[in-house]
């Protein structure tokens, strides 16, 4: 057995020295640096599409790349980016649905970074004894969902690929978490509807209803969005910020079971609710020029549906803000330029 | 070849071909990274008319102002790389036909926004289809340029990687080539000397002093072979000179041991001698007989002390005087004439007894023994005597003579008395037992004839009487046994001893039988032949032999042993048993004659059994002697003269028998 060598008071004394130097060398960046740290307020929307969010969050990463990120808590992506229009917050997580009705009303914020995206996220659910089977089964039925939503908007399309009008079908609008009793009750046939409220619906009316295959005609996206002159004002944060963001994504592909743990603990859901929805998540920082086609046609939607004021179409390109992406991950920015 | 000639060769050539070689690769792989740049170029090429056209699409449909915005971004991006190219890169040819087409693009779109932008006419549509067709063929003409580009650069770079490979394979095959070259002259110039230099430096190092490798080469190791030939032959040469010094060395130093011995010889010879005649001196002085010595002159040139005492005279008046003047008158003129006898060697020595006056005038015996001193070459030098004062023995002797003469007169008057004295025995023997004869027949007749008139106690005195007649016939035959012995006995000489103890035994029989005794007779008693009488031996060992069985012990069975062993000359034997023991104290006694230790009513006997038995020992020369453990047993040693040479245990006879 190696015997553990008895270090000499003036080893000893020497050690001490060098402890006290590095100690030095660790806490006084950190010191200067939490001292300086920008403080960025986050309106974070409590689903589990803000994953890689939650997760930069609990592991620290904003911090370690030099901000001081508070979360604040909100329930809708509608509501976390009025909290930023309301000076709540400097930064909002949202889907891009929500940019689109806002661009009709102002044009003074834009997205910075796209952090996930999701073909899957929007379902069509049909009662069991309603016989819809395909989407096409769907004329002449009345489905309900949530108005001027991207579920609304998904309906659209789906419809549009079927060769249907709106006035083919018969549409029913209710809140998300009614959508579940209105099939129960024989309200609806069938509901387009956003997770969690599908899974939801599903436990609840277990093998009554069934989720209908569609050819996925919308990538529902989860973004960042703040005001430009934040963005304009506070490039570094903002680097950091997505810096965080791409950190975060690479520890979730790498601990999948630990990020949804810390997933569900956040936004206060089952860990099994989170783990099914957590499959048909791409973790991505990306700025994509489809998210521009895609804010388009939502937006000639909304247009159509009246569900916004005026008749001309917004210039996205003015509602995108990717210099930030561009400078630390220029790939991950593929708009034309 | 040198070595290092052969080295600087190698290296020289390696140097040589490693700087073409990479001077190739180098300037290939400059070309490839020329052709990768390039090719990085034509793939950005390719993606910006690739959104041109998506772009161009879009807007067709849509006219949005988003679309128009990012085509004229994009047009100009594309612009900017067509304008600054990549240096040195291929497919530059093409380059004036791409800006031609890029121009062509900007003015055709730009045409179809300011359509898009005027009022709409009737017109207006067909306008725009047709702009945008040419658009889009403008743009098909484009991307056809820049995949020429792509391609020429696919063509430089796979021409490039072709060189590389050329390049590479020459590098190879002639670093091979120069390994090989390189390993052969190695084995040539290096391996093989170095094996021939060791082989030949082992041979010389196992003794092979002659070994030489002679000429090996121009090589170093050729010039190291000169060298050790060169260092051989020093060598050699300091060997021979050494081998000889050594020699010479070697017989000095055995010549000086050899003279060292010498010496030490001649010195211990000194010391012996030295010692010798001191010795001698010291004998010559502490003798106790007088040594002279006498020049051939009868003059008296040395005496020692003793003979100065023996003659009452001091050495310095012996010396110089005439030896004869010493010698009584009487034997003088004959001692004279001996004396001068034995100078003229007509007699070797002279050794008698002859009368010598003292210088106190009182004559004395010498017994004179004298002898020739004679030198080295046989000259006489004189004589040497020496007297022994035999006054007292000569006086010793004639008192003898008188003794043995009264001695002889005692003796013969003795034997007279002896045989008297036997005579008297013999005969009072035999005639004392004519009355004892008488008195036991008259006795027999009173009690046949009166025997009714006596009453029991009349017949119990008439058996005492008769008894007591009995006994004294049986003292008479004893006495007369005892002094037959000296007298009457057969001539002794040799005997087995074992024969005549088995007719003892005979006679012993009833008694052994009665006994129920074991008596064993030792095997190294077959061996014993004795200078004896055998009757008187026989009767000796009945003797002994009865007594062990008369007085054996009620406890246990008697059990005899007859053994013997060599010893000085003679035989000494035992006869041991387990009976009753004898005192200590009656050792002696016990050997005499009607000695008994025991009642008659214990024990039977006249007492004179072991008296016979020392007599017949005596007679013999012997002794006769008895241990014994009073309750344990008792063992009787004698010994008899042994006939003949006697073999001693080493001989095979038995070894000595441990004390009873």
């Amino acid at each position: 057995m190696a015997r553990r060598r008895a270090a000499s008071p003036r080893e000893s004394g020497w050690h001490w020295c060098v402890l006290l130097l590095l100690a030095l060398i660790v806490m006084l960046p950190r010191q200067s640096l939490a001292a300086e740290r920008p403080l960025v307020r986050l309106a974070v929307s409590l689903t589990p599409l803000s994953a890689p969010v939650i997760v930069a969050l609990e592991k620290g990463y904003f911090e370690r790349q030099g901000i001081d990120a508070r979360p604040i808590k909100i329930i809708g992506g509608h509501r976390t980016i009025a909290a930023m229009f309301a000076g709540e917050a400097d930064i909002a997580t949202s889907s891009e649905a929500v940019v689109m009705f806002n661009s009709f009303k102002r044009d003074d914020f834009a997205i910075f970074a796209t952090f996930v995206s999701n073909e899957d996220d929007v379902q069509l659910l049909a009662r069991r004894d309603s016989a819809i089977v395909t989407p096409r089964d769907l004329k002449g039925r009345r489905i309900g969902t949530i108005r001027g939503s991207a579920a609304h908007f998904f309906l659209s399309q789906i419809l549009v690929l079927q060769g249907l009008t709106p006035s083919d079908v018969s549409i029913a609008y209710f809140q998300p978490e009614e959508l579940a009793d209105a099939l129960a009750s024989h309200a609806v046939d069938a509901v387009s509807v956003w997770q969690p409220f599908g899974l939801i619906a599903q436990r609840k009316m277990g093998d009554a209803i069934v989720a209908i295959p569609h050819e996925r005609a919308y990538i529902e996206t989860f973004n960042l969005i703040a005001r430009r002159d934040f963005i304009a004002g506070n490039s570094k944060a903002i680097e950091a910020m997505l810096r965080g963001l791409i950190l975060a994504n690479e520890f979730i592909a790498s601990h999948p079971q630990e990020s949804q743990e810390l997933v569900s603990k956040f936004i206060n859901q089952e860990f099994s609710l989170v783990r099914s929805l957590w499959p048909t998540f791409t973790f991505e920082v990306t700025l994509k020029q489809w998210l521009l086609a895609t804010l388009d046609s939502e937006a000639r939607w909304a247009m159509a549906e009246h569900l916004v004021e005026g008749n001309s179409l917004p210039d996205y390109l003015d509602f995108v803000s990717y210099a930030a992406l561009e400078r630390i991950q220029p790939r991950a920015v593929t708009i034309y330029r | 070849m040198r070595i290092s000639v052969l080295l600087w060769i190698a290296i020289a050539v390696s140097s040589s071909v490693t700087a073409v070689t990479g001077t190739v690769v180098y300037t290939t792989l400059e070309q490839e990274k020329h052709a990768g740049r390039n090719d990085e170029y034509a793939d950005r090429l390719a993606d910006g008319v690739y959104h041109l056209t998506a772009l161009t699409n879009e807007y067709t449909v849509h006219h949005s102002r988003r679309v128009e915005r990012q085509w004229l971004v994009r047009h100009a991006s594309v612009g900017t790389m067509i304008s600054s190219p990549p240096v040195g890169g291929f497919g530059s040819a093409q380059l004036p036909q791409m800006a031609e087409h890029h121009a062509k693009l900007g003015e055709l779109f730009q045409r179809v926004v300011e359509l898009n932008q005027a009022p709409p006419n009737s017109g207006s549509e067909v306008q725009e289809a047709a702009l945008l067709e040419q658009l889009r063929l403008r743009i098909g003409a484009l991307a056809e340029q820049v995949a020429a580009v792509s391609n020429a650069n696919r063509d430089g770079i796979r021409e490039a990687e072709r060189q590389i490979r050329v390049a590479s394979w020459i590098f190879v095959l002639t670093s091979v080539l120069v390994l090989l070259a390189t390993f052969s002259g190695v084995v040539v110039l290096v391996i093989r000397p170095l094996e021939y230099l060791r082989i030949g430096i082992r041979r010389f190092g196992q003794g092979e002093r002659d070994y030489r490798f002679g000429f090996a080469g121009h090589s170093e190791i050729g010039a190291v072979a000169t060298a050790f030939d060169r260092m051989a032959d020093t060598l050699y040469d300091s060997m021979v000179s050494r081998r000889e010094l050594l020699k010479e060395i070697d017989e000095r130093k055995l010549v000086e041991g050899q003279l060292a011995d010498a010496v030490r010889e001649a010195e211990l010879i000194n010391a012996n001698l030295r010692a010798r005649e001191e010795e001698l001196r010291l004998i010559y002085d502490a003798s106790s007989v007088a040594i002279f010595f006498v020049n051939t002159d009868g003059i008296i040139t040395h005496a020692n002390r003793r003979m100065a005492t023996m003659f009452g005279s001091p050495p310095e008046q012996l010396i110089g005087s005439e030896y004869v003047a010493h010698v009584h008158e009487t034997e003088r003129s004959e001692g004279r004439a001996r004396m001068l006898a034995l100078l003229a060697s007509d007699i070797q020595s002279v050794d008698l007894e002859r009368r010598y006056w003292r210088g106190d005038g009182v004559e004395f015996w010498g017994h004179l023994t004298g002898q020739r001193m004679l030198t080295e070459t046989g000259q006489t030098l004189g004589l040497v005597g020496v007297i022994e004062d035999i006054t007292a023995r000569r006086s010793a002797e004639q008192g003898l003579a008188a003794k043995t003469l009264e001695l002889e007169k005692l003796n013969r008057d003795l034997s007279a008395s002896n045989a008297e004295l036997e005579q008297f025995a013999y005969v009072a023997s035999h005639d004392l037992r004519e009355p004892l004869r008488m008195i036991s027949s008259y006795l027999s007749l009173i009690e046949r004839r009166y025997g009714h008139h006596l009453d029991h106690d009349g017949h119990i005195f008439l058996d005492f009487a008769r008894d007591g007649a009995k006994r004294m016939d049986q003292l008479v035959l004893d006495l007369l046994a005892f002094a037959r012995i000296d007298n009457r006995g057969d001539p002794i000489a040799p005997m087995p001893i074992f024969p005549v103890l088995q007719l003892a035994l005979i006679h012993l029989k009833a008694a052994i039988d009665d006994s129920q005794a074991e008596v064993t007779i030792d095997e190294t008693v077959q061996a014993a032949v004795v200078m004896g009488d055998p009757v008187q031996v026989m009767r000796l060992c009945q003797n002994l032999i009865g007594n062990a069985l008369k007085y054996s012990s009620p406890e246990r069975p008697p059990s005899v042993l007859i053994s013997c062993r060599p010893i000085d000359g003679a035989w000494e034997f035992r006869v041991a048993d387990n009976g009753i023991g004898i005192d200590a104290s009656h050792f002696d006694r016990i050997f005499g004659i009607f000695q008994r230790l025991h009642t008659r009513d214990q024990y039977e006997g006249t007492g004179i059994g072991l008296a016979i038995c020392k007599k017949v020992v005596e007679r013999h020369g012997g002794r006769i002697w008895v241990e014994s453990v009073q309750d344990k047993g008792s063992t009787f040693f004698f010994t008899l003269p042994a006939a003949g040479e006697v073999g001693g245990p080493e001989q095979g006879m038995p070894a000595p028998l441990p004390a009873a």
